[in-house]
């Protein structure tokens, strides 16, 4: 892009005339290709929005791609278990049949269905795997024409189009420098997922000092020669976070620990140790189960936080509350597994996991080749130091406007703006506040929608609940039909037929 | 499900007028008759289609039976509110504050206890024993449990597809927007 056009926040047909940049006219455009544009793809497609009027602009061809290569990263793989229930189906909007139906069906037993209708009472919850998500997914993106909408490339801005509407810049193939090629659409979504990883500062330093040191990992990286070398020598491993990717790779180290019969010893490091249960007078009288360092939550919310009780009560809250009550609801937890709880207990038995509260201060490589972490206790403050052979963090990703430079961009440009946790701010449609009134509108889902009214936007279930009210807000303004119940039951008649939408 | 207060109510009241009327009007013929019992003749369904003659005022032995099923099931209906009030308290006890499909089955063993008697007390049964040898026992008991677990089966699945909103609004079925 011409430094010219760049400057100006809004553009002209003329300006890309002017910058080479042809011009493709397309009512919708989607920007992200992952499950938060499938979501609301799906739904467009089922109240007969036809494929020529949507485009996905993606560097993805499928939907479940980055989906995928998440779960691989984070040791849940295409079998482990993931934090959802047999309803929060992404490929099925009802979510009946629910994930734990086509288990039944698949395995012609009966056990997946007694288990999602005694859970969490008398079994643990039903959790769909990995691949059962890929497969669906990717059998209905089959049958909503997918690949007829799917416009291979990378977004690299939107900006509001002089005499209404927007333009979504794309590149055209992956090479640097591609050609450009800007689709003028009156609606646009954008679900742009997690823009990065958190990779904590002492573990920058420590890279930055020692380049090409392939011994720490953050656990969206990849980092199988870590499982293989303490496989074929043992060795000591740092593991640092208490979310949900901290327990799998716990659980992934003591597989390791039994399938190959060496020593691997683990020392865990958590900032926000949580030894005991958890208060929330704001939402109610229970307390959220912890113990040992975590928080005991099976989904990444309470379940009631999507459009159950807390919903309602955190929603009636002033935004500065909400905003603190919403995070401390979603603060890292694992799900209650029974035997990996079994597992650490075991380990702490025989001594070869411990846990601390505490973090990390310094990382150095020491002389005879193993990293010396220099940490302090929360509680005390005393300083303490390990050796460790490896370190695998596990402290989050990022998301946010400023990670992302095309919504950085947006934002600056007049479309949509920050909210109070530097993610977009977003009204009751999902929809984003341009800086003066304009013709069209801009949607987003996701992550990057936390901080607003609705608590797990991140979620399946959020994904589902944005593209709800996304297409309503469509239907209002009469881009599609609005999905009453007669054409929800249509809907799902054609898709439990496997019927192609045309 | 993780339903509001709002929501639970209004689950089920639509769920008692749909598949709760559709049920009880399509099984009514068919559960044990105490009042065919009471007079002494056979409880076979064609004995009931056949004995449509006017037992009273307007009143064939079907009707009777009719009249059974349905003030039971409004009674259901009515009582309910104040279930759902003491189930809402209940699941404020749980970290997850929502009420797994295993609670919304078994409900039915306290709430039909409550409702024979109410039932009694109301007036919807005639006078007579009002424990295990009461002739209304098998028919109340058939109905019941049937219509519980028919509108039980109806929230887990096809509820969801006629009301896409339903599961995303703590269980409203009047939602805006």
């Amino acid at each position: 892009m011409n430094e010219n056009l760049e400057a100006k926040k809004v553009w002209s047909d003329e300006d890309l005339l002017d910058a080479g940049i042809p011009v493709r006219e397309i009512p919708f455009a989607t920007i992200g290709g992952g499950l938060g544009s499938f979501a609301l793809v799906d739904l467009l497609r089922m109240v007969g929005v036809p494929t020529s009027d949507i485009a996905i602009v993606s560097v993805d061809r499928d939907p479940q791609n980055s989906f995928q290569r998440l779960c691989s990263a984070s040791q849940l793989g295409a079998d482990g278990p993931l934090r959802s229930d047999s309803s929060s189906r992404i490929d099925n909007f009802w979510g009946f049949p629910g994930y734990a139906l086509g288990a039944a069906w698949k395995r012609k037993s009966l056990g997946p269905l007694a288990r999602v209708t005694t859970e969490p009472i008398l079994a643990e919850y039903f959790t769909p795997t990995g691949s059962q998500v890929f497969d669906g997914v990717k059998r209905e993106a089959d049958r909503i024409g997918w690949a007829g909408m799917i416009q291979p490339g990378k977004a690299v801005a939107v900006r509001r189009r002089g005499g209404g509407g927007f333009f979504v810049i794309q590149e055209t193939s992956s090479a640097p420098s591609s050609p450009l090629v800007a689709w003028h659409a009156r609606y646009v979504h954008i679900a742009p997922g997690y823009p990065g990883v958190n990779i904590a500062p002492d573990l920058l330093d420590f890279r930055a000092i020692n380049p090409g040191d392939n011994r720490t990992a953050h656990s969206y990286e990849s980092h199988e020669h870590i499982y293989d070398s303490l496989a074929g020598r043992g060795g000591t491993v740092l593991i640092r976070g208490s979310g949900d990717t901290s327990a799998h790779l716990l659980h992934r180290l003591c597989i390791e620990r039994v399938r190959s019969d060496s020593d691997i010893r683990i020392v865990h490091l958590i900032r926000d140790f949580v030894a005991q249960p958890t208060p929330f007078p704001e939402v109610g009288r229970a307390r959220r189960p912890g113990r040992n360092g975590y928080s005991l939550q099976q989904f990444v919310f309470p379940r009631a936080a999507g459009g159950g009780e807390i919903a309602r009560i955190v929603s009636s809250k002033e935004e500065s509350v909400r905003s603190t009550l919403m995070a401390a609801l979603g603060a890292p937890s694992k799900p209650p597994i029974r035997s990996w709880e079994a597992e650490l207990d075991r380990g702490r038995r025989e001594g070869w996991y411990a846990v601390h509260h505490g973090e990390v201060d310094s990382l150095e490589a020491t002389p005879d080749g193993r990293i010396r972490v220099d940490w302090h206790a929360h509680d005390a403050g005393t300083p303490s130091s390990d050796l460790v052979d490896f370190i695998i963090d596990a402290t989050g990703v990022v998301c946010g406007i400023e990670a992302d430079p095309l919504l950085a961009d947006m934002v600056s440009c007049g479309i949509g703006s920050p909210n109070p946790i530097g993610r977009l701010a977003v009204g009751p449609a999902f929809d984003l506040a341009t800086s003066e009134p304009w013709d069209g509108r801009v949607y987003a889902s996701g992550a990057i929608t936390f901080g607003g009214t609705v608590i797990p936007v991140a979620v399946f279930w959020g994904l589902h609940y944005a593209a709800l009210r996304i297409c309503d807000d469509l239907a209002r303004q009469g881009f599609c039909r609005r999905f009453t119940p007669w054409r929800s039951m249509l809907a799902w008649a054609k898709w439990v037929g496997r019927v192609r939408l045309p | 499900m993780s339903y509001t207060l709002s929501g639970r109510i209004q689950t089920r009241l639509f769920l008692i007028a749909t598949v709760g009327v559709a049920w009880t009007a399509l099984i009514t013929p068919f559960v044990p008759s105490s009042s065919l019992s009471q007079m002494g003749m056979a409880n076979t369904i064609m004995t009931k289609f056949m004995t449509t003659i006017p037992i009273g005022p307007q009143q064939s032995l079907l009707f009777v039976n009719y009249q059974m099923t349905f003030e039971t099931l409004g009674l259901m209906a009515g009582l309910g509110i104040a279930w759902e009030i003491v189930y809402h308290r209940l699941q404020g006890l749980r970290w997850d504050q929502d009420w797994p499909p295993l609670f919304s089955l078994v409900t039915v063993v306290p709430e039909a206890v409550a409702l024979w008697y109410v039932s009694w007390v109301a007036g919807v049964f005639p006078p007579g024993p009002t424990g295990f040898s009461s002739p209304e026992m098998e028919m109340f008991v058939i109905h019941i449990t049937t219509v519980w677990l028919v509108m039980w089966l109806f929230s887990l699945g096809p509820l969801r597809v006629m009301l896409p909103r339903w599961r995303y609004e703590g269980g409203a079925i009047l939602v805006r927007g």
